[in-house]
């Protein structure tokens, strides 16, 4: 009788713990996607082709099979007068895993120099 | 109850097989616990750490925008997306400012991760923001546009039908302001006498004075903004000029009447310059019809100069700075000057920066003809310029007097001037990293 409540426990333990690992797992993923498109990214920033004004699908893809992901990107320009602009970049990367909805969101600015 | 048990260790040795297996499965279950749970926390860190350090690069960066608007003041905790920022600055040598930015998430006060980075950039000054200012009157004539800020120390007289509009479509540069602010409350600052008409292009406008501004009902614009008495940073008197003269002269090739055939022509006596004088009074004159090419040179003459009629002046940019002399005008050119073949503007600098000047320290003829003068770069002079007619001016134009613009004047602002010319502080100009390293927060 103990053994097989210590043997459920232990099965509940795991397979919580591998829910978790995959949502960690995901999650890191999804963070390199996003990081890399804004580094892979930041030289264009100042062109005016990369701008939008509401969050623009980039690419779709799977972090893994049956884990569809979206990466977003909107990139605003602000002006604080003649000289002084900057952008606004924001990158979403959403999944759903388990029918659950899941989001990163980063976002920085990038001044114009010249 | 008692159990009936034939073999008592049979039973004692299930007890400690159950023991063991359950401290077995227990020590897995841990150890699997810990594992994920640092896994979990690792993948957490990674996170909320890129969030903190983008939210810290954001303040520099937005503090670099500012500071190319001359604002160098320190950044308050300032949410952003998730994350909070702020940014603290000093100056670091001419020029040079030291920018300190700390990115918490979720926020200062509850922070689960900071970062900070610590920034030394150059802003090296640009170009002013206006294409026209004067420090006494100015007069601007009828059927004139121009397409950039005025601004002004003194009185703005307005011709028929003049124009103002943005340098480039969407600059929104289309105000006029003077800081004249003279002792009787009922003197006119901004005149639109009668026939005078002044229209703003371009929406959401400006026309600012620190005293009155008459006969507004000449004036037109959509949602333009009409302000008398204004004490805004918008009518502050200017500093003149804009140009960094001593960083330009330390640069400049000194022109006197000793070494004007050796620098000007080639060693060939009075061809194509000539002095008219070796005196105070003389001046060097480009002769009428011939072609002269600045070559990238900026050049210091200490007498007054004159480009002749139909002088071709190019290919290349140059300055023209004129530091002492005597006669009527500081820089003259006459009538019908033109930019060298596949130009379309003269690119020269024109500086008058000393000298006594009978009549205006800079002049542009054209004789009123209809082919205009055409010329890009920074005009200026210590007292008064004038331009005649069908005038053409691109960059920034200053008087340290009083302006005449004579009719079908067009000045259109740009920072693109030629010889890349010095500025005094005061203009954000471009930005350059010099380091950029991540400290504690």
């Amino acid at each position: 009788m103990i053994v097989t409540y210590v043997s459920l426990a232990f099965i509940q333990t795991l397979m919580n713990n591998i829910k978790a690992e995959k949502l960690a797992k995901f999650k890191t993923m999804a963070y390199s996607e996003a990081v890399n498109w804004i580094e892979n990214n930041r030289p264009d920033f100042d062109a005016d082709a990369l701008s939008t004004t509401t969050l623009t699908v980039v690419h779709t893809g799977e972090l893994a099979e049956g884990v569809p992901y979206t990466l977003e990107k909107e990139i605003t320009l602000s002006s604080l007068g003649d000289n002084g602009k900057y952008k606004t970049i924001r990158v979403r990367v959403s999944w759903t895993e388990r029918g659950e909805d899941k989001e990163l969101i980063y976002a920085t600015i990038k001044a114009k120099y010249d | 109850m008692i159990r009936n048990c034939k073999n008592p260790r049979e039973s004692g040795a299930s007890l400690v097989f159950a023991l063991f297996l359950m401290l077995f499965l227990t020590l897995i279950s841990f150890s699997l616990v810990m594992l994920i749970s640092h896994e979990t926390k690792s993948s957490s860190k990674l996170h909320l750490s890129q969030q903190a350090l983008y939210a810290a690069e954001a303040g520099v960066e937005r503090k670099i925008a500012q500071l190319r608007e001359d604002d160098s003041a320190n950044i308050a905790l300032t949410d952003f997306f998730g994350a909070q920022y702020e940014v603290s600055i000093s100056a670091a040598g001419s020029d040079h400012w030291a920018i300190t930015s700390k990115g918490y998430v979720p926020s200062k006060a509850l922070a689960r991760d900071a970062r900070a980075v610590q920034v030394t950039v150059l802003v090296t000054p640009g170009a002013p923001e206006h294409a026209l200012a004067f420090a006494g009157s100015g007069a601007i004539g009828a059927n004139s546009t121009i397409y950039g800020t005025v601004r002004s120390n003194d009185i703005i007289t307005i011709g028929n039908n003049v124009k103002i509009t943005e340098s480039s479509p969407g600059k929104g540069d289309a105000s006029m302001y003077t800081s004249y602010d003279p002792d009787d409350a009922n003197r006119v600052t901004i005149s639109l006498p009668s026939g005078a008409s002044l229209e703003f292009l371009v929406a959401n406008q400006y026309i600012k004075s620190r005293s009155k501004i008459e006969a507004q009902s000449r004036l037109s614009g959509t949602n333009l903004t009409i302000a008398e008495n204004d004490t805004s940073s918008d009518t502050e008197p200017l500093d003149f000029p804009s140009a960094d003269t001593d960083a330009l002269l330390a640069t400049a090739l000194e022109v006197t009447p000793d070494n004007y055939n050796e620098i000007l022509n080639a060693g060939v006596e009075d061809i194509p310059w000539s002095l008219t004088d070796p005196g105070a009074t003389g001046i060097f004159e480009l002769a009428g019809g011939s072609m002269w090419d600045p070559g990238g040179i900026n050049y210091n003459f200490n007498r007054g100069v004159k480009f002749g009629v139909g002088a071709t002046i190019g290919p290349d940019v140059g300055s023209v700075i004129v530091t002492s002399g005597t006669s009527n005008y500081g820089i003259e050119f006459d009538d019908n000057v033109q930019p060298s073949a596949g130009k379309t503007h003269i690119e020269l600098n024109v500086l008058v920066l000393d000298g006594e000047w009978a009549a205006k320290d800079v002049i542009f003829k054209t004789g009123g003809g209809g082919g205009g003068f055409f010329l890009r770069g920074y005009v200026y002079g210590s007292a008064d310029v004038e331009g005649d007619t069908n005038i053409n001016l691109e960059g920034v134009v200053e008087a340290g007097g009083d302006l005449t613009l004579d009719p079908k004047v067009t000045v259109t602002h740009s920072n693109d001037i030629p010889m890349d010319l010095p500025w005094k502080d005061g203009y954000g100009g471009s930005v350059t990293i010099i380091s950029w390293q991540e400290v504690s927060p």
